[in-house]
């Protein structure tokens, strides 16, 4: 019986074992620990970069480095601060690569014309309400405006605080500074989405 | 506290960052000034407008990153193996699929390894040992030595590691034998950390509580030293765990071990807890841990330096 089929039937359920496992080439445990994070790791990619194709290509990145590297780990930290420490670097670099690249206007064209680039946003967590789907829409076009406003580093940091509620050590960890430092980011991004949102709320 | 401070902490307020003792300032603050009350609320709104703007992942997305990642890792060439990817072929009975890992340097090297702690505790081969799986069992080899002659000739030292299985109940001596074996491994981390996970639970015997002390006070891998305070909790009032608390408590870098090491010291409050905490105010950089050491010192009527 594989290590993976050994999971399966509850008889071990650590984290440490399914590593082992996967580390020792056992594929469906490498499934497995895959299926325990990627979730996080697909939110915080989709919401740092804004775009579902760009998160899709930092998904598989991700988990493919995690995949050819993972005989290097040698739980001297958790896991979860391992892997995010790939996915954030990918990131990272994406969204400077994209600052460069781009001062992109709002609007772009499409096969039936002009449309602006807020019209098509995804839909976020807000009801069918229609006073609050207006709201809801002004609030994410000043969110989107905000968000592109911040360096990169903030924008992590500002994520990983706020929507995945890691503390500002792990977040330094994982982006591979200091704890004060990432509390520096985290108080400037909220200065600046202050400026930008306060008179919205 | 000025209102420009608080106005500065109010974002790590919210997001539960402060000290307990800035906590308690900015809170005291906020109860006199109506202004920086007024942008506490309005923050806590700006949080709220946040939380709705966050995208949500379209389960089909979900669904499509995980079918494009099991076809990419079907695809991927097999993980670096090094040396051992090119001498493999040298040994054919080597090539059962599951022993690719131990064929990998590292993994040969902790297959070594162990034997050599399992020498040490398994005097004797137990009844209930599996025979071996394979006739002759072996499963990985490593060249120990090469040595080249003018003629073209090449002498080379093989070291074979052989494989077996066996099983049983966690209490039963020999399994005992290996899993303390296993927990002091110099090479794995991982490993150990599985075996102190085991032992933790027959910590009712003096050789795991022994084996667990030891583990806490020198391993150098902090997923180690916490499964082995863990099972080390129910015994924090015995002598020798106490006195390893009070080491860690003072020694070990990793600040969630001294918060645990003060939360299994303080019950009893003996008197050597004093002068452990007095030393750790000497050394101690982690804040929160600072602003718990004094409140203690202070309930123990201790002087919070030492002169």
């Amino acid at each position: 019986m594989t290590a993976a089929g050994v999971l399966r039937q509850g008889a071990v359920t650590d984290e440490f074992a399914l590593i082992r496992a996967a580390q020792a080439g056992d594929q469906r445990a490498f499934e497995q620990l895959v299926e325990r994070h990627d979730q996080s790791v697909l939110r915080l990619a989709y919401n740092l970069v804004r775009s579902q194709e760009d998160a899709r290509d930092i998904y598989q990145e991700s988990f493919l480095r995690v995949y050819k590297n993972l005989h290097l780990f040698r739980f001297d930290c958790s896991f979860h601060t391992w892997l995010y420490r790939i996915v954030t670097n990918l990131c990272l670099d994406h969204l400077r690569k994209r600052k460069v690249r781009r001062e992109e206007s709002a609007s772009f064209e499409t096969g039936e014309g002009t449309r602006d680039r807020f019209d098509v946003l995804p839909e976020t967590g807000a009801r069918c309400d229609p006073e609050r789907r207006l709201l809801s829409r002004e609030l994410r076009r000043r969110v989107e405006q905000v968000l592109e406003e911040l360096t990169p580093r903030e924008r992590a940091v500002f994520q990983l605080r706020h929507h995945h509620g890691m503390r500002l050590r792990a977040i330094g960890e994982a982006l591979g500074t200091t704890e004060e430092a990432a509390k520096n980011c985290l108080f400037r991004a909220t200065q600046k989405m202050r400026q930008a949102l306060g008179d919205f709320v | 506290m000025t209102c420009e401070t608080v106005k500065q902490q109010l974002p790590l307020l919210l997001y539960g960052e402060l000290t307990f003792e800035a906590e308690n300032e900015v809170e005291q603050h906020l109860e006199a000034c109506a202004g920086c009350h007024d942008d506490l609320r309005r923050l806590q709104a700006m949080h709220s407008a946040l939380d709705e703007a966050e995208l949500a992942v379209p389960p089909s997305l979900l669904a499509g990153c995980r079918r494009d990642l099991h076809a990419a890792v079907a695809a991927a060439p097999a993980r670096p193996a090094g040396f051992w990817a090119k001498v493999r072929p040298l040994f054919p009975g080597a090539g059962h699929p599951g022993l690719r890992m131990v064929l990998r340097p590292a993994g040969a090297l902790a297959l070594v390894a162990s034997g050599f702690f399992v020498a040490r505790f398994w005097q004797a081969p137990p009844a209930s040992v599996s025979p071996d799986p394979t006739p002759g069992g072996l499963i990985a080899t490593r060249v120990k030595q090469i040595e080249p002659d003018p003629t073209g000739t090449v002498r080379i030292v093989i070291e074979e590691t052989r494989q077996r299985q066996i099983s049983g109940q966690r209490d039963e001596q020999q399994i005992r034998n290996l899993l303390l074996a296993a927990a002091q491994d110099p090479l794995d981390a991982g490993l150990r950390v599985e075996s102190v996970d085991l032992l933790k639970e027959e910590c009712d015997a003096k050789e795991v509580r022994d084996a667990l002390l030891q583990s806490l006070l020198s391993d150098t891998n902090v997923g180690v030293r916490m499964k082995a305070l863990e099972g080390l909790k129910p015994f924090a009032s015995e002598a020798s765990v106490r006195r390893a608390l009070l080491q860690a408590l003072v020694r070990d870098e990793n600040p969630r071990i001294r918060t645990q090491a003060i939360d299994l010291l303080v019950p009893s409050r003996q008197r050597d807890l004093v002068g452990a905490l007095q030393e750790l105010m000497l050394r101690e950089n982690d804040e929160h841990i600072r602003s718990r050491t004094q409140r203690l010192l202070r309930d123990l009527n201790a002087s919070v330096e030492t002169f």
